[in-house]
């Protein structure tokens, strides 16, 4: 045991020696493990509130659709659609985007006058004023609920003031009358709440119709056939199941960072090339030197164990240093450079701060992929170097 | 089939293993060709230096090995919301006929490396090479075992289709159900946490005693129940552990409680377990290799009671990391209500 | 009593090769225990190879070699490095010194893979730093040293392990004549302590010094005169 302490020892100490080129060697390899684990660290975080919004949806949304675009969907058959074994509840949904000129952001406006937390996870904070008692609706007319990112782009408080225009361009000025918590942190950062009255008043919504058709079927094996029999209600709708939503979005996050993976590959395919050659080659001097430690009693264990410790110690070091600034990167600094790459392909797209999640199994896994493939390169050209015979070495 | 980051990761990493596995594989061949103790040849040398080179990369391999095992976990664990009906890994390995099998491949792939570097350890205490043409033999026998492994993975995740519904382990370790996970999900609570208490205080009590006076079928004796414990150990996982971690007597899967949610609680179960078996199992081997090769007693033995300590060690550990989650809950409800009891 | 017996050892380089070259031919040596043994010869002839299979730094390709009463012709190769570890000191003709560690460091680096305790290491390091009037250099580069000093702690790292046998190639090749004194003065010492020395060396000035009992004469590879 104690030999092995001697041995991290003077493996640390033989690296200092050659500061230059083992510093480089470390800090390519953060750089590799920063990119990959960047990535993970934001698609697991996209998807997890993906999920998380996808929890509150629900289970089938309908949607009328002219020429390959959604329009408004006719309410009527929501009863129907009610009676249907296995809805627990239809719902037509007023909600949509709203493009704001003054700040080029889009935001999401929904209108429901009905209880939010439960179908949307919404905790009004911060009334202004308060409300009288908890049977009075949150809001009213002429209010608004209105996410903290929008506070911060339009620059308002509650108590203030948001001036919009409707559909027809004609005026409509809302008054802030709080903000909202959600574990959603994508919802809870640009979304406002209107009364149903107001969100259709914005959009030119006629009464009788809704954007979309919500249907909850608490069973998931019944969807499918809850499904069939929908279309054979409206036929010509578009039925979207909530499952299909997480899959694709899923598998898109998933190929996406699947193309940056391959480009990464490549880097550190190039990297162990690299690696394999810079231990390959042993300089005639560090050759000398392992011949020294053989002469002096180093078994060729020893010699080894020695050399890949150097090894898993500039990986190690590289390892952590690329993951705790990846960490940094994209959950304290909002991940910069890589929003780029994931806010293009996609409407949901990456709020500010990103929720922090982290799973230390996954640290094994990209070790899996950095740190093993760099020392199983270097066994081959450590053990040839370590085996040669002290006197042969000198001899020459 | 389902691409993602960690499927890629995954092979990668697998591949570097077979590969240089491979290179000691081709060395081994050379060694059991070739090897001659009593020549003075350069070769002879050549196939000596070629020996530590095999030793070296087994020993690597090992480590590479374990991570492999857990990788496939969460590479498995994260295909699941793609694929409908699956909630956690067991649905990802329910989905593909080949998905236990890989499973079992790699977790005996672990234990097989591992009695390598026991042999190679006692190897390298004796001199004479006593054990280098059986370790070469051993190798060369292991290493279709690593192929298989690879390819297998592989093929299991390029046929992976996320068309076809597969059941979770609700399902597969339901207890009115059929099927092996169901018959390890209704054995009897009661006497499942008796049994594997009573196995694991049993083993740990006779470590103590065997490292004061080991005899040869002692050790056997030892061996075997660390065995047994193994099996036992997963199906008390599987039957009121993983109950109690989740506080939900219905839900019996053995994987869920290794992600992040319950802080990767299920390794401090699963570590304990593999390491304490591996190590008493070791102990058996090694009065088999005594029994062989008489001369090698000595170190042997020293080895051998340095194993069963371990052993003990970690059995306590299990022992208190599978009871753990019991103890905490008999703790909160006053040791009156039995987590079974309702609705079981 | 003989501490090393070497029978009709042979030593080809590359064997059925182009190059092949019989550096030692059917050698047979007894060395006597507690005395001193020296290697004459010219450049060549064979010294240096036997000092290496005395060594066990490499394997002989025919006969046989004992020391210390135990036959290690065809010990494995670890088990070599792990002999002469503990039973031998090996100073270079060319110190072969690690000049980039300090002085410390190159004496320490004996005992790391014996797992030694730290206090036994810097004891042991300590009083032969103070008994070879290197003390005061201790934390310094070994590649500072003058010549003298470092053959000095190549000296001193050879008996870090307190080995019975000392073997030395050419100790005197760098050195002018006071210095060599010096190193012979420190041989005879280290008799005195009851150690072994076997020296290869065509030196007149220690062939002439009377620090042997026994001085073997090597001429390619074979012996021609043993005194």
């Amino acid at each position: 045991m104690r030999s092995l302490l001697y041995a991290v020892d003077f493996a640390l100490k033989g690296l200092l020696r050659q500061k230059t080129k083992n510093l480089s060697i470390t800090a390519l390899f953060a750089l590799i493990v920063f990119l990959f684990s960047g990535i993970d660290f934001m698609s697991s975080a996209l998807y997890n509130e993906t999920l998380k919004a996808l929890a509150f949806q629900p289970s089938i949304i309908i949607q009328n659709v002219r020429a390959g675009r959604q329009v408004p969907i006719s309410l009527i058959d929501l009863e129907q659609i009610a009676e249907i074994p296995g809805v627990s509840n239809v719902k037509g949904r007023v909600w949509g985007y709203y493009f704001d000129p003054f700040t080029g952001a889009n935001y999401t406006i929904v209108g429901d006058s009905g209880d939010l937390s439960e179908l949307w996870d919404l905790k009004p904070i911060s009334l202004e004023p308060k409300p009288p008692d908890s049977g009075e609706p949150i809001i009213r007319n002429g209010e608004a609920l209105v996410g903290e990112g929008v506070m911060k782009m339009r620059r308002v408080r509650p108590g203030g003031l948001l001036n919009f225009q409707d559909y027809a361009g004609l005026p409509v000025s809302l008054k802030v009358r709080g903000t909202f918590s959600s574990s959603v942190s994508l919802w809870a950062h640009d979304l406002i709440l209107l009364t149903e009255g107001d969100a259709r008043r914005l959009f030119g919504l006629d009464p009788e119709n809704g954007w979309d058709i919500a249907v909850y079927v608490p069973n998931e094996f019944e969807v499918p056939k809850v499904g069939e029999k929908i279309l054979r209600i409206i036929p010509g709708a578009r039925v979207i199941a909530a499952n299909q939503l997480k899959r694709t979005y899923g598998s898109s996050y998933g190929f996406r960072s699947g193309i940056i993976l391959s480009l990464n590959i490549t880097c550190l395919l190039a990297f162990l090339i690299l690696a394999y050659d810079r231990v390959a080659r042993l300089s005639h001097q560090e050759q000398r030197e392992i011949a020294i430690l053989k002469a002096i009693g180093w078994q060729t264990g020893n010699v080894i164990r020695l050399n890949m410790l150097q090894s898993l110690i500039l990986s190690l070091t590289g390892f952590l240093v690329g993951i705790v600034a990846s960490y940094y990167h994209v959950f304290v600094a909002g991940a910069p450079l890589l929003r780029i790459v994931f806010a293009g392909w996609s409407v949901l797209y990456p709020p500010h701060p990103i929720p922090p999640s982290f799973d230390v199994s996954k640290v094994f896994g990209l070790m899996f992929l950095t740190v093993v493939p760099y020392i199983a390169v270097g066994i081959l050209p450590v053990w040839r170097a370590a085996v040669r015979d002290p006197e042969e070495v000198f001899r020459s | 089939m389902i691409w993602n980051a960690w499927v890629l990761g995954l092979i990668i990493g697998q591949m570097a293993t077979a590969a240089i596995t491979a290179v000691a594989f081709a060395n081994a061949i050379r060694i059991v060709r070739n090897w001659d103790t009593n020549s003075m040849l350069p070769m002879q040398l050549d196939l000596e230096h070629r020996s530590e080179l095999i030793a070296t990369i087994v020993s690597w391999s090992l480590l590479f090995q374990v991570f492999s095992l857990i990788v496939f976990e969460i590479t498995a664990r994260s295909l699941a919301p793609f694929v409908p009906g699956a909630m956690c890994t067991v649905g990802i390995l329910e989905a593909q006929p080949l998905g236990w099998p890989v499973l079992f491949l790699k977790m005996a792939a672990l234990f097989l490396y591992g009695w390598w570097i026991v042999l190679n350890h006692l190897d390298n205490r004796v001199e004479g090479f006593l054990l280098t043409i059986f370790k070469s033999w051993y190798l060369i026998v292991l290493f279709p075992l690593i192929l298989t492994d690879l390819a297998l993975q592989i093929a299991f995740f390029t046929h992976l289709d996320p068309a076809v519904i597969t059941s979770c382990c609700g399902v597969v370790f339901e207890v009115e159900g059929e099927g092996f996970g169901s018959s390890v999900a209704s054995l009897p609570p009661n006497y499942t946490m008796g049994g594997l208490a009573s196995l694991v205080i049993i083993l740990v009590v006779f470590s103590i005693m065997l490292r004061r006076r080991s005899t040869q079928s002692g050790c056997i004796a030892y061996a075997s129940g660390s065995g047994i414990g193994l099996v036992l150990g997963i199906a008390g996982i599987v039957s009121f552990v993983a109950p109690y971690v989740y506080m939900m007597p219905a839900l019996h899967c053995p994987f869920i409680f290794l992600d992040e949610e319950h802080f990767n609680y299920g390794y401090l179960v699963y570590v304990p377990l593999f390491a304490a078996s591996f190590f008493g199992i070791s102990a058996g081997i090694l009065v088999a290799v005594e029994r062989r090769f008489p001369s090698l007693v000595t170190v042997s033995h020293t080895i051998k009671v340095q194993y069963v300590r371990w052993s003990g060690l970690l059995w306590l550990v299990f022992l208190a990391a599978a009871y753990g989650p019991v103890i905490k809950f008999w703790i909160a409800t006053g040791g009156k209500a039995d987590l079974f009891q309702v609705g079981y | 009593m003989s501490i090393i017996t070497m029978e009709e050892v042979t030593k080809t380089y590359n064997p059925g090769k182009p190059n092949e070259f019989v550096a030692l031919n059917e050698i047979s040596v007894e060395i006597p225990s507690g005395q001193c043994t020296i290697l004459a010869g010219p450049s060549g002839s064979g010294k240096t190879t036997l000092l290496s299979l005395v060594g066990l730094m490499s394997r002989p390709s025919s006969g046989r070699i004992t020391i210390l009463g135990k036959e290690t012709t065809l010990l494995a190769e670890n088990f070599r490095t792990l002999f002469r570890r503990r039973h031998m000191g090996f100073i270079f003709q060319h110190f072969q010194l690690i000049t980039d560690l300090t002085v410390k460091d190159n004496l320490d680096l004996v005992l790391y893979p014996e797992g030694n305790s730290f206090d036994t290491i810097r004891e042991r390091r300590t009083s032969l730093l103070e008994r070879f009037g290197l003390i005061a250099k201790g934390a310094e580069k070994a590649s500072v040293l003058s010549g003298g000093e470092q053959q000095r702690l190549a000296i001193a790292r050879a008996l870090m392990n307190n080995p019975e046998i000392l073997l030395v190639d050419e100790p005197t090749a760098h050195l002018d004549t006071a210095l060599s004194q010096q190193v012979i003065a420190l041989f005879r010492d280290l008799k005195d302590d009851g150690k072994t020395l076997v020296i290869a060396s065509h030196d007149p000035l220690v062939l002439a010094s009377g620090l042997a009992e026994k001085v073997i004469h090597l001429r390619d590879g074979r012996i021609i005169r043993q005194v």
